[in-house]
This record gives C-alpha cells, structure tokens and sequence, in this order.
C-alpha cells in the first residue's frame, strides 16, 4: 500500500487489521488519516505523495497502517475506481 | 498557516496569483471561442492583459461529451484526441491547486466551482463550464456553490495536491468577465 492513491475506507481499514472491517460502518466513530464521520465502507480518501503512516480509529481502538513508500503516478485502486462509478454525480444541468 | 497556490500545467507550470484570469481560449492567447463550442486553449492572463503562460505550453482540457464515452463516462480532448477522462493524468489535468498547512491536517467537504465572481451561489453569467477532479468519470456542471465538484476527502498532510480538469464555453458572443472560480474546503 503506497501513497498517492485514493483508497476505500474498507480498503485502509482492512490494511489497519482491523477485525470484521466491512461491519463498522455506521454503527461507531470511524476516523482515518483525520478524516472523521466515514459511515460508509466505499467512502474514498486521497493520500497525497507525503504521507507515511495512516492513523486508523475505530469506536476506541486505534491502528496504524505504514505506508510502502509512495506512487510515482498518481493511481485509483480498484475498488475505488469502483465506487466512483456507484458514486458518481447525477447528470442534471444547471437551470439559470 | 494556511496557503493556496494554483498553477495552470502546462510543459512548465504558470501561477495563477490572485489577480490574474484564467483565460479559455480558441486557437490562440486573447482569441474568441465559437458560442457553444468549447476552448482549444487555456492561459493565465495578468491584470494588465499579459500572456503569463506564453512560452510555458499551457495544457488545455476541452469538454467532448458529458456521456459519450464508454460505459456513459465523460471525454474530453487533452491533446491526444477525444478519451474518457478517467485516462487523464495527473501531469496532463489544467489545474493543479496546492493547499498547505503549516501542521499536518485532514481536508474534507472540499468542492470547487466556477462563479459570477460576486456571489458563490450564483453561475457565471452566459458560460458553460465542465469540470472534473483526476480520475473521476463525469464532469459535473460546476456552477454556482450548489453545484459545486466535490473533491475526494484528503488524508492527514501539510500539502494537498489536487488536480482539477476544467473546460468552458460561452453561451452568447462577446468577452466573459462575470466568471472565476473558487475553491471552498474545510481543515482539521
């Protein structure tokens, strides 16, 4: 896992170990990289190229993702190139 | 302390300082856009009406379709002819726009939006203006703060580097003025 990349929640927590990851959504404070209020397991975060370590909350459990080192070009994982696609906004034209 | 710094990409980067215009352009710096037709190139204009960009090969993103390309993505044309955008990279994207922070912070609810220059909520007048965040699939119609592009939250940094693709085109003949862009975020 390497920064310059734009992650999942669900991806970052199961990178921090955390037990059952995908069932933390919605029922607990999950915070990651400072990011707080994240209900949602395809919810994306960006890590920009600087970034070394990851902190992790969860309820109050606390865990750390190291990061490999950085992306030399900016990359999508997959799993967030698949929620940009279920993410992406409504085609509706500005009335003016 | 914190900072922005916009750059317009291009071979070199050009700054955009606060009182300059980016301009959207036909063929040329200071030439017009056909009404309804898109920008062949985009500069940085100084107050004074200079060229700021000239010699540093301003990258240009020119708005295709909104759903035209495969799977309904948007395209666009950045050089190489007409793509979806997710095929952009970071170093082809118009804008580059750096938020720094003198300790590491968290960036969220982050949109940005084209507007008249006066009031955020309201459209730049007689412009059409697509914009998108690198590796998004659809331009959203970014005008006026409700309909801002949202940008991907950011994890904690002193620099956040986003990397935006705009692209414009005017609705009736003449010069543009009613028209800038803003970026809105919030830190943590």
């Amino acid at each position: 896992m390497k920064a310059n990349t734009k992650f999942t929640a669900l991806e970052l927590l199961t990178a921090a170990k955390v037990e059952k990851p995908e069932e933390k959504f919605g029922k607990g404070r999950v915070r990651i990289a400072g990011v707080a209020g994240i209900v949602k397991p395809n919810h994306l975060i960006t890590l920009g190229k600087d970034v070394k370590k990851v902190d992790v909350i969860v309820g109050v459990d606390k865990f750390e993702v190291v990061l490999e080192g950085s992306e030399e070009v900016f990359t999508v994982t997959e799993e967030a190139k698949k929620a940009l696609k279920v993410n992406k906004p409504e085609v509706t034209p500005v009335v003016k | 302390m914190a900072s922005f710094v916009w750059l317009l990409q291009g071979t070199s980067p050009t700054t955009i300082d606060a009182t300059d215009i980016i301009q959207f352009a036909g063929a040329t710096f200071d030439s017009a856009i056909t009404v309804d037709a898109y920008n062949d190139s985009t500069h940085v204009e100084s107050s004074i009406g200079a060229d700021d960009s000239s010699g540093n090969t301003p990258n240009n993103v020119k708005f295709i379709s909104q759903t035209g390309g495969g799977a309904g993505d948007s395209q666009a044309d950045w050089g190489d002819g007409t793509e979806d955008i997710d095929a952009i990279l970071e170093a082809e994207c118009t804008l580059k726009i750096t938020f720094s922070h003198g300790s590491a912070v968290a960036v969220t609810a982050n949109t940005f939006f084209a507007f008249d220059g006066t009031t955020p909520a309201t459209a730049p007048t007689d412009i059409d203006v697509r914009a998108a965040e690198l590796a998004d699939i659809i331009f959203t119609q970014a005008e006026g703060s409700g309909s801002a592009l949202s940008i991907t939250d950011s994890g904690s940094a002193t620099d956040h580097d986003f990397y935006i693709l705009v692209s414009a085109s005017p609705e009736s003949v003449g010069e543009k003025t009613a028209f800038a862009f803003r970026m809105a975020l919030t830190y943590t």
